[in-house]
């Protein structure tokens, strides 16, 4: 590595951030208001009773660490891999991951309180007399019961907290002294940081999710949820990017359409394998029938979820399947950016496809298009959210190793 | 660069001889400047070869992108749609099975050979497309002769320009690509022979293809045979097929026991399993008392067993006698196939509904479809009795019954009230007639 | 050993070093285009076998005569030379099946799932492990064949008119796998030999004898290194990694589900595919690091197939093992959360019943031992990892053995238990088809290039050239990451 062209790079960036300061200085605040008033009127529009809300409340929350532990998988990935191509993106996702996770545990308070209330609580085990109820679940209270239960959340928020902030502060750290130690360091923590991440994510997935119906279970439900978490992290990380270089925050000529190929690439290839997971735990229930399964499935085909698990189908799998796969529409930030808008919709609509129907709610196409503009209010909260540290810290690596590799980087 | 344009006679004519010329680069960085100018001189007829892909050489050269990724697109759909269709048709339609209470059509079922048939389809087009569209097997370029050419496949970069190009002049294309920065530059001759294929790998392929012509051409000898001339020897049995076991059949002599009996007789004592059991009645087992075969049928005669025997009769006998159990054009499936094979030793099955079998008493078919008939010594048509129990064979004959007066039908049959008889009589089953005519009616359909 | 006077002893260079500033190089040595050819070429060029090559393959041919003299045997018997019996209807043949199958799938990851990945290290060893799925899916398919009984009837499996007005049922997973390991063969061999006509060319151009010429001429089908060629082929190759890399996931997930489609405990269960796939390429990366190991020694390779080769390998062992440990934990806490007592039941039997010691050769083989490679002198030493990957294979094997005996021998009704012990056949089979996978396996050291030369000119420095437009700024940069 020249020092000559380090320079030049970073002079590039220094300009590049202050031109836009002032441009870009209230986008931070636009979007986190923005996102606030999106959640209020997509409550308002949903209607209905407490218990609905909180039900859309936890729509909203998954759809929010989904995306925080997208972005979190990839900077470990790259950690992983000692990828240098994607240097120039990690900051955006650094942010994703590193300053949300206060937000995220603030918000677990709601749905932690109302385990303690009889009738609001989300989770039917945490009502008093579900047991009684159901006595061959029985064996579950050691699993299923509130104080274990916010033992494991507090440890994967925990988990979380410190992984995000260990690699934005350790990387953030490099901008000053670039010594190739904190790459080194970030290294070494990663295969640590990829345990720890299966684990909480598993444990999120069968706590948060699965065990909305206890008697439900599916060994490969954490996997699914996995794979929906790298499809909204990668979704929102291109739009976070396109939005920032939209407002100047982030220099074209460190982020080019290379990376966005790559970006696009990633995504298309995690769509696939959402698809195949969905694809596999569908088909081995259906071709079970057996009705401890079954009964996941079954009210997620009558009605008006018959047509939100066919609009899953076609708007999570196929559409961007066959869409995303020429490289002109990868290499456009339109298309690409519609593309990111659209699987980020639809990975909102998966969760909502996952938690809403374990109430047999009847679900009206007004509230589903309030829950909607929740997701996205939660979008624009967490984008006014990672905007404003582009503006706080350098937006991109600036002193890492390998960043002159991934300016340079292009597609084969 | 470009200003030998006129020179299609006097080079060519001096040294006629040269097919193209070579250029020797040193490295791929030198090749990529040198195509970058060579394309922008207007050369058409010209190439690079270097031992490895080059990034950036075929946009330096202006290729034109490959069809490619539209025919491999195109075979993945066929695929796609071919493999959705096949098990359509296959399972939904052709051949349907009740399996594990799936529909026949079962779409998830189909999702992992649509997908594998995507694949393979786009996989074959992608590599014979590649193949064939770059010319290949190819035995000849215009560079092969060139000294240079040996090393092209390990550490040469070379960029070769046809004769044939309106551009192409031995001297002054070659001081053209010295300045380019070529390190050697040679001339081609025209390749000693023709590119046609050595004679032998020709000889050998043509006795490869007469010795493949062999054996289907034996397996076309041993199958002459038509309905004139059948054929005469069984067929080989290579596999055994469980057909040959080493076990006792009925009646059969065995040395380990006294009386030489395989079969062994009951133990004293031995009383049925059903405790009601009763002896069945007279003529029920054989079809006839004493030597006179019965006329009226030994069990009850109604509805439910016509549609037993119309059933039984479609399992095991409709295959031979066919759907009506009339000879002829109207035979089952497995006599027609013998017939159109011409096999030796086949005896076409006779007509139920004939005048012949129309007078038999019932007992005497009862009698046919246990013992089968003999005919020289072979049986033309095997016993039933293992495999139809007593019952069903009974069934079996009135439903025969049922065809013979659909075939020859009573006088009182045509009329609107036709009376219906109230006793099994020798000649007719005394059921519903509407009933057995929509069963011919249905069956003739076949 | 026979083969001293023509392999000097090379020695071992460690290029894994972690240094974020600098890409270490992946061809160690003074090498150019010449001599990577040179290296790779000399091994099938050298005029006669060395003794070692000699004894290694009539081990091995011995072996696989020993396998098709006793699918003969079974031929003409019958499958009750076999220990199969009545609850545990699939025995040895069908843990050979999935064993050999999962093998077949690390080579095709290595090259098309890298290859979209621009892993650039793989171009060392994809030939190899190409070569080696292929191999495998051979060993894989004639165990479904001939477990099928009357194996002259196998072509029944295929849909094509007929007279007896039967088609195949579809909706079977067993079809399902007549197409995936079908599909997958004619890939991995497409792939495979699409990859390896321009190193037959340079074979073709590099030989002196008229037979060599001739036959590696004929299947470089004239390939002259065109950069139209070029252009198309590497068009024809990326969409065959690009087909192949679901093609991998799919084919094992459709073994899987052979399995987890039917009701039997310990079978029917979500996971099976992604698990089943993981352990596909656990398997399979341990099985290209117990040849790999000896081959890069014998055949001289070591400047091509580095330590940090062997290295990356050895993390993708460790990472597959964790996948694998992942899915046997999260199948026994689902098996006690859903409450289920046959799912419950057969954990249980698994860890504690008459197969416990295959069970706990399993977790031991597969989850314990390769925490080894946590240590780098364990994925850098290749006495050490080549043990460990010794131990993988035989956990691997265990695992189907488990999975397959353990549930069928234990079914939902206790009056049909039985115990499965395999006979003497059994075990001669299994031997036989290693025969097979080594006999072929040693032709292709022998006789055909066993590293892509051509892909691995292009990760050398002199390769690289700077391609972009003249307008566009920082020239020098890019020589800098390949030295």
């Amino acid at each position: 590595m020249q020092a000559t062209e380090l320079t030049d790079i970073n002079s590039a960036v220094q300009s590049s951030m202050n031109s836009s300061t002032t441009g870009a200085s209230r986008a931070p605040q636009v979007c986190t208001i923005g996102g606030v008033i999106a959640i209020i009127l997509g409550f308002v529009l949903s209607g209905g009773s407490f218990a609905g809300w909180m039900q859309d409340y936890l729509v909203h929350y998954t759809f929010l660490v989904s995306i925080m532990l997208g972005a979190l998988f990839f900077v470990f990935l790259q950690h992983l891999t000692r990828a240098g191509w994607s240097v120039t993106v990690r900051r955006t996702a650094e942010l994703m991951a590193g300053a949300t996770p206060t937000l995220v545990a603030v918000a677990l308070l709601p749905i932690a309180i109302t385990l303690f209330i009889n009738g609001l609580n989300l989770y039917p085990w945490a009502a008093g007399d579900f047991f009684l109820h159901h006595p061959e679940l029985r064996h579950k209270t050691v699993y299923l019961n509130i104080p274990f239960f916010l033992l494991r959340a507090a440890f994967c928020l925990a988990v979380w907290w410190w992984l995000g902030r260990f690699y934005l502060t350790r990387s953030v750290a490099q901008d000053t002294d670039g010594d190739p130690g904190w790459t080194r360091m970030m290294e070494k923590w990663s295969p640590a940081a990829a345990l720890l991440f299966t684990a909480t994510v598993t444990l999120a997935a069968l706590d948060w999710v699965m065990s909305l119906s206890p008697a439900w279970y599916s060994t490969i439900f954490p996997v699914y949820i996995f794979s929906g978490c790298v499809v909204g992290g990668l979704a929102g990380l291109i739009l976070i990017l396109l939005i920032a270089q939209r407002l100047g925050l982030i220099s074209r000529r460190v982020v080019t359409v290379e990376h966005y190929h790559d970006l696009g690439k990633l995504l298309f290839g995690f769509v696939i394998f959402w698809g195949y997971i969905a694809f596999s735990q569908y088909m081995l229930i259906w071709y079970g029938n057996i009705p401890e399964e079954s009964q996941f499935y079954l009210p997620r085909q009558q009605g008006i979820w018959l047509f939100i698990s066919l609009g899953l189908i076609f708007g999570h799998l196929l559409i961007p399947l066959v869409g995303m796969m020429p490289r002109a529409i990868k290499r456009n930030s339109w298309t690409l950016g519609f593309f990111a808008v659209w699987l980020l919709g639809f990975h909102w609509l998966d969760l909502y496809w996952l938690i809403k129907p374990n109430w047999h709610a009847a679900v009206s196409p007004l509230s589903l298009v309030g829950g909607i503009l929740g997701g996205a209010g939660v979008f624009g909260i967490m984008t006014g959210i990672v905007l404003r540290g582009l503006t706080r810290y350098a937006p991109i690596p600036v002193r890492d190793p390998r960043l002159d590799e991934a300016i340079h980087h292009e597609v084969a | 660069m470009s200003k030998n344009s006129d020179n299609s006679t006097e080079p060519n004519s001096l040294q006629p001889q040269y097919v193209g010329i070579v250029a020797r680069f040193a490295s791929p960085g030198d090749l990529l400047t040198a195509a970058r100018q060579i394309a922008a001189a207007g050369y058409r007829y010209w190439d690079c070869h270097t031992p490895f892909p080059i990034h950036g050489l075929d946009r330096a050269m202006k290729i034109r992108p490959t069809i490619l990724p539209w025919l491999v697109a195109g075979a993945g759909a066929t695929g796609a749609l071919g493999a959705l269709v096949l098990q359509w048709w296959a399972n939904g339609v052709a051949y349907p099975l009740i399996i594990s209470g799936k529909p026949f059509f079962s779409l998830p079922a189909n999702v992992p050979i649509i997908f594998e048939l995507t694949v393979l389809f786009a996989a074959l087009t992608a590599f014979l497309g590649a193949i064939l569209l770059n010319g290949l097997p190819r035995l000849l370029y215009p560079a092969s002769t060139a000294a240079s050419f040996a090393r092209v496949t390990t550490d040469a970069f070379l960029v070769s320009i046809e004769a044939k190009d309106p551009q192409f002049h031995p001297e002054r294309t070659a001081e053209w690509l010295r300045n380019l920065g070529a390190e050697s530059v040679e001339l081609c001759p025209a390749p000693e022979g023709d590119d046609a294929i050595p004679a032998v790998i020709k000889r050998g392929l043509l006795v490869l293809a007469v010795l493949a012509l062999l054996p289907p051409l034996f397996i076309a000898l041993a199958r002459q045979h038509t309905a004139e001339t059948p054929q005469e020897k069984p067929r080989i049995h290579i596999i055994k097929d469980m057909d040959f076991q080493p076990k006792y059949q009925t009646q059969a002599v065995s040395s380990l026991f006294a009386d030489r009996r395989a079969m062994r007789p009951r133990v004293p004592g031995t009383v049925p399993f059903d405790p009601h059991w009763q002896p069945p009645p007279d003529g029920f087992l054989t079809g006839k008392v004493g030597n006179e075969y019965l006329t009226e049928f030994p069990i009850p005669v109604n509805e439910d067993v016509m549609r037993r025997g119309r059933e039984r009769y479609d399992i095991y006998c409709a295959t031979c006698h066919g759907w009506t159990g009339e000879a002829g054009q109207y035979d089952g499936m497995t006599s027609r196939r013998a017939r159109a094979r011409g096999e030796a030793t086949w005896v076409p099955p006779a007509s139920l509904t004939g005048q012949a079998v129309r007078e038999q008493p019932v007992g005497k078919i009862f009698e046919t479809i246990t013992q089968g008939v003999v005919r020289e010594g072979l049986y033309s048509m095997p016993p039933y009795a293992v495999q139809i129990p007593p019952e069903d064979r009974w069934a079996i004959v009135l439903y025969v019954r049922a065809l013979q007066r659909a075939r020859a039908p009573y006088p009182e049959d045509f009329q609107d009230s036709a009376p219906s008889a109230g006793t099994a009589t020798a000649s007719a089953a005394p059921v519903n007639e509407g009933h057995i005519k929509g069963n011919l009616a249905g069956d003739m359909r076949h | 050993m026979g083969s001293a006077s023509t392999i000097s002893r090379q020695p071992e260079v460690d290029n894994t070093m972690s240094d974020p500033t600098s890409r270490p190089p992946l061809v160690l040595g003074q090498h150019d285009f010449a001599t990577v050819t040179e290296t790779v070429a000399r091994i099938p060029e050298r005029p006669g076998t060395t003794l070692a090559w000699k004894l290694s393959f009539a081990v091995a041919a011995s072996l696989a005569t020993m396998f098709v003299v006793l699918t003969g045997y079974l031929f003409v018997t019958g499958i009750g030379i076999w220990g199969n019996n009545s609850p545990v209807f699939w025995g040895f043949p069908i843990v050979n099946f999935v064993f050999w199958v999962g093998i077949g799938h690390a080579g095709t990851l290595i090259s098309a799932i890298l290859f979209l990945f621009r892993q650039h290290w793989r171009t060392s060893i994809n030939r190899f492990a190409e070569a080696m799925t292929v191999f495998a899916v051979v060993c894989a398919g004639i165990f479904p064949a001939i477990h099928v009984g009357r194996v002259w009837y196998v072509y029944w499996l295929l849909p094509y008119p007929n007279p007896m007005g039967m088609w195949p049922n579809f909706r079977s997973p067993l079809l399902w796998d007549v197409f995936a390991v079908g599909t997958y063969m004619t890939v991995s061999v497409l792939f495979w030999y699409l990859g390896m006509i321009p190193d037959l060319a340079t074979l073709r151009d590099r030989a002196t004898r008229p037979l060599p010429r001739l036959l590696y001429g004929l299947f470089s089908l004239g390939w002259s290194g065109s950069a139209r060629h070029w252009h198309r082929f590497e068009k024809a190759y990326l969409f065959l990694a690009a087909l192949a890399t679901p093609l991998v996931l799919s084919v094992h997930s459709v073994v899987s589900f052979d399995f987890a489609v039917s009701l039997i405990p310990g079978w029917h269960t979500t996971i099976f595919p992604p698990y089943f796939v993981a352990g596909a390429i656990f398997s399979g990366f341990a099985m290209v690091v117990t040849l790999m190991v000896p081959a890069r020694e014998f055949f001289g390779l070591k400047d091509l197939v580095t330590l940090r080769h062997l290295d990356n390998m050895n993390k993708f062992i460790l990472a597959t093992s964790f996948m694998v440990g992942y899915a046997y934990l999260i199948e026994v806490f689902m098996a006690w959360y859903s409450g289920n007592k046959y799912e419950l039941f057969t954990f249980i039997n698994r860890a504690l019943g008459p197969y416990a010691w295959a069970y706990w050769t399993m977790v031991i083989c597969n989850v314990a031992i390769p925490q080894l490679f946590w240590f780098k002198k364990c994925r850098t030493t290749p006495w050490i990892m080549w043990i460990i990957a010794i131990f993988v294979n035989i956990g691997m094997w265990f695992e189907r053995f488990v999975i397959i005996v353990t549930s069928l021998s234990r079914d939902f009704l206790p009056g049909s238990w039985a115990l499965y012990k395999p006979t003497l056949i059994d075990f001669l089979m299994l031997i036989g088809s290693f025969g097979i996978f080594f006999t072929l396996f040693l032709l292709f050291c022998r006789y055909l290039p066993m590293v892509a030369m051509a892909e691995v000119k292009t990760v050398l420095p002199q390769a690289q050239v700077h391609h972009r437009h003249a307008a566009e700024e920082h020239a020098p940069s890019e020589l800098e990451y390949a030295r």
